[in-house]
C-alpha cells in the first residue's frame, strides 16, 4: 500500500467534523469524491423502480389482505370486549376454592343424610327435585344433560366469559326445547322441582351479565317458564297437587325459660316481747 | 409526507382503515422495492420480497406500537428480517473478483459516470463492503431513511450511523472508479 493510500485508510474512519481538513488539502478531494459517489448512489436508486404491473398487483393483494384483517379484527375486537376473561390465575383460585366447597359439600351432605345421624331430620326438604324410583330414564337423561349445560354455564359465568355464557345458554335452551313435559304425574314433578332450581340460577347470573348475554339468557328463562306454565296446565288436567317447593323447615323456636319463682321474702322476725 | 402524516395514517391503518393501508403502501413501496432490488439482479425477486414485506405489514400492523420509533425504521426492520430470511435463495451470483477485475474506464469522466450507475458494478461494490456498512448503505440511499430512522433500524446511535456512512462512502470511493480521473484503488486494501 502506498502511503498516501495508508494515511487515508488510516483517516477514513473518522467522521468529517474530526478531521479537521476544512481548510483544503488532499482531504477536500476525499470528501468530493464521497460526495459524488453520494450523488452516484441516489441516481443509481431512483432509477431502480418496479414496474407499474408489479406496484399494482401487489397493491391489490395488500388491501385485500388489510380488508381481510380488518374484518376478522373486528370480529376479535368485539369478543374481547363482550368476554373480558378472568385472569388465569384467578379462574385458578375459583376452580380451587370451588372444589373446596364441593367437597366439604358433600360432606356434610353425607352427615346430614346418615342413617341414624342427629342432624339427619334438621335438612332442608330437597325431595320436590329428585328423581322417584319410577322416573322415566328419558327425563333423568335429559335433564341431566340440561344440567351438565347449565354447570358450564354457570361456570363461565363465574369467570365473566360472557361470549361464552351466551354459548352455553343458547345450548342449554336447545337442550329444553328437546324436552317434553311428561303426562305422569311423578316425573312432572320431577321435572318442575329440576326447572325450579334452573331458574334460580338463571335468574341470579342473569343480574350480573351484559346485555348482550342477558338476551341468551332470558330466552332460556322464556323456555323454563312456559315449560314451568306447561306444567301447570297438565296437572289442573290430571287433578293433581304439585308437592310444595322445597323450602328450609323453620327453626323451632326455643320455649321460653321458666321464670324463677320469686324468693319468699323472709318474714319479719318477731320483735322480743317486753319481758 | 411529514413523519405525523405517516403516523396519522399508521393509526387509521391499524383500526382496519384500508384507504390508509393503501396509502402507506403508495408511500413506501418504491422504497422497499429498492431496498431490496439494489441487493438481486433481477427485478422479480425484488417484486416478491417487496409483497411479502407488505403482506407482513398488514399481519403486524396491529400489534405496532409507536414508542417513539418512527413507523420507517419499524417497516424497514421488517423488510430487514424477510431479507435475512429469505432473501439469501435471491442473492446476487455476480462473484466479487469480476467487479474487482473491471475497472471502468478511468480517463473519461463521462464513461466513469456511466460505468458507476452499471448496476451491476454498482451493487457488486456495496456487496464487498462490511455488514454493518453495506446496511447503512441500503438504509441511506436506498430506502431513503434519514439518519434518526437508520439508527433506529439498526439499533445504533445517529453518530454511529454517520460514521459508518463516511467508512463506507469511502470504501466505495476506493471501489469505485472516482471522477477526479484517479483509478480505483485495490478494492482489497480498503478491508484490510
Amino acid at each position: 500500500m502506498k502511503p498516501f493510500n495508508f494515511l487515508r485508510s488510516l483517516f477514513a474512519g473518522l467522521p468529517l467534523r474530526s478531521r479537521g481538513c476544512a481548510g483544503g488539502g488532499s482531504w477536500d478531494a476525499l470528501d468530493a469524491s464521497e460526495q459524488t459517489i453520494a450523488a452516484l448512489l441516489t441516481r443509481y436508486a431512483a432509477g431502480l423502480s418496479a414496474s407499474t404491473s408489479a406496484l399494482q398487483g401487489t397493491r391489490s393483494l395488500v388491501l385485500t389482505a388489510a380488508a381481510a384483517t380488518a374484518q376478522a379484527g373486528a370480529t376479535e375486537t368485539q369478543r374481547v370486549r363482550r368476554a373480558p376473561r378472568a385472569p388465569r390465575m384467578k379462574v385458578f383460585q375459583f376452580s380451587t376454592v370451588a372444589a373446596a366447597v364441593a367437597v366439604i359439600a358433600v360432606a356434610v351432605s353425607a352427615v346430614l343424610t346418615y342413617p341414624g345421624s342427629p342432624l339427619r331430620y334438621g335438612q332442608v326438604d330437597v325431595g320436590s327435585g329428585q328423581p322417584s324410583a319410577g322416573t322415566s330414564e328419558t327425563l333423568l337423561a335429559d335433564v341431566a344433560a340440561a344440567e351438565a349445560r347449565l354447570g358450564e354455564l354457570d361456570e363461565l359465568a363465574a369467570e365473566r366469559d360472557w361470549s361464552g355464557v351466551e354459548d352455553a345458554a343458547d345450548a342449554y335452551t336447545a337442550v329444553l326445547m328437546t324436552i317434553s313435559v311428561p303426562d305422569d304425574d311423578s316425573d312432572r314433578d320431577f321435572l318442575r322441582g329440576a326447572l325450579d332450581e334452573h331458574l334460580a340460577i338463571l335468574q341470579e347470573l342473569r343480574v350480573d351479565a351484559p346485555a348482550g348475554a342477558q338476551v341468551a339468557l332470558d330466552k332460556a328463562i322464556a323456555r323454563i317458564e312456559a315449560m314451568l306454565a306447561d306444567a301447570d296446565k297438565k296437572d289442573k288436567e290430571h287433578g293433581h297437587t304439585p308437592p310444595p317447593k322445597a323450602t328450609k323447615e323453620p327453626k323451632p323456636t326455643k320455649e321460653p325459660k321458666p321464670t324463677k319463682e320469686p324468693k319468699p321474702t323472709k318474714e319479719p322476725k318477731p320483735t322480743k316481747e317486753p319481758k | 409526507m411529514s413523519e405525523d402524516d405517516i403516523e396519522e395514517l399508521v393509526e387509521r391503518a391499524r383500526h382496519g382503515d384500508t384507504a390508509a393501508v393503501g396509502a402507506l403502501y403508495d408511500a413506501f413501496a418504491p422504497r422497499v422495492y429498492r431496498f431490496f432490488r439494489f441487493r438481486v439482479s433481477a427485478d422479480e425477486p425484488a417484486e416478491d420480497l417487496m409483497q411479502r414485506v407488505f403482506l407482513k405489514m398488514v399481519e403486524q400492523l396491529p400489534k405496532y406500537e409507536p414508542r417513539g420509533v418512527p413507523f420507517a425504521a419499524w417497516l424497514f426492520r421488517v423488510a430487514r428480517n424477510t431479507w435475512i430470511d429469505e432473501g439469501r435463495s435471491y442473492h446476487s451470483t455476480v462473484p466479487l473478483e469480476q467487479i474487482e477485475a473491471e475497472p471502468a474506464d478511468a480517463g473519461d469522466p463521462e464513461a466513469l459516470t456511466e460505468a458507476s450507475l452499471d448496476g451491476e458494478l454498482v451493487r457488486s461494490a456495496v456487496a464487498a463492503l462490511p455488514d454493518d456498512q453495506r446496511e447503512v448503505i441500503a438504509c441511506r440511499f436506498f430506502a431513503g431513511l434519514s439518519p434518526r430512522e437508520t439508527a433506529e433500524l439498526m439499533g445504533r446511535s445517529e453518530g454511529s450511523v454517520r460514521v459508518l456512512q463516511h467508512r463506507a462512502l469511502a470504501g466505495l470511493r476506493r471501489r469505485l472508479p472516482s471522477l477526479d480521473g484517479t483509478p480505483a484503488t485495490d478494492p482489497k486494501a480498503g478491508r484490510a
